[in-house]
């Protein structure tokens, strides 16, 4: 049980100090890999729920993928992300005062409300559930979020296509 | 001292208001985007709580839902922003004003 509790903060930690950093960091790319410390705390937090199924796909489609996304957008726009400096952050004292009071009401209005909880389940394989659920249930949802992929890598495509030199007038 | 609800909750509160305060404060459009992909995971976080504290899975179906709409959503946002650079040479959302086509 004391593990349990000393690995949840540890992760919490992890997860909150990469995306406090991730906000304030005034270069994109320290922020970038701060919200990689982020991610692997979150995907910690998964594993101790017993969402494993949950973690591995946080770890694969947001450290694997996301991010590396992430990575390839700083490199590509890099010339002025570097040169934006220490002016990449603005407000940066109204930004934490914000942030702090949104937190603390929300840390309010949690703590008083009540939730009806049945016990922690414990901890056993959820992927067989998920995947009843996911072809069960849930399955025209399933659908549309493979069209909405679909959509979704053509539109990317489409968008950062190089245009024809000479540029034709909009219709 | 055992883990319960409200520290899942606790937790995604902070980081969603973390998320937010990325939004609001970031110049550079890669920068807010990584605050709402912070904004997303603490949806998650919360997601994962209730689902560990209700008995079900169902929640975990939400969580992997928003998990591949966040996906999507940075590669589409990504290729806005390499096409707004191609156009303007900068990825700056306080200068980026202008809707024209």
């Amino acid at each position: 049980m004391g593990a349990e509790v000393i690995l949840f903060w540890l992760f919490a930690a992890m997860a909150v100090a990469g995306g406090l950093m991730a906000a304030l960091m005034p270069r994109i790319v320290h922020a970038v890999f701060s919200l990689l410390l982020c991610f692997v705390g979150v995907t910690g937090i998964y594993a101790l729920a017993g969402a494993d199924f949950l973690a591995v796909t946080q770890l694969v489609v947001y450290v694997g993928g996301v991010l590396v996304l992430f990575a390839f957008g700083v490199l590509l726009t890099g010339r002025t992300a570097l040169a934006l400096g220490d002016k990449e952050v603005r407000h940066r004292k109204t930004g934490l005062l914000f942030g702090t009071l949104l937190a603390a009401g929300l840390i309010a209005a949690i703590s008083r409300s009540i939730f009806r909880t049945a016990a922690a389940t414990p901890a056993e394989g959820t992927t067989e559930g998920l995947g009843k659920l996911l072809l069960g249930d849930y399955i025209i949802l399933f659908e549309f979020a493979s069209i909405l992929l679909l959509v979704a890598l053509i539109g990317a495509a489409y968008l950062v296509r190089r245009q024809a030199p000479p540029p034709e007038p909009p219709q | 001292m055992n883990v319960g609800l409200y520290h899942y909750l606790l937790l995604g509160a902070i980081l969603f208001a973390t998320g937010v305060a990325a939004v609001v404060t970031r110049r550079n459009a890669i920068g807010v985007l990584i605050g709402v992909e912070l904004i997303l995971n603490a949806a998650n976080i919360n997601l994962v709580g209730f689902s560990r504290f209700s008995g079900g899975l169902d929640a975990q179906v939400f969580a992997l839902f928003v998990i591949v709409l966040a996906a999507a959503e940075a590669a589409v946002a990504l290729a806005i922003i390499l096409q707004l650079f191609d156009k303007r040479t900068d990825v700056d959302v306080d200068r980026a004003s202008s809707l024209r086509g």
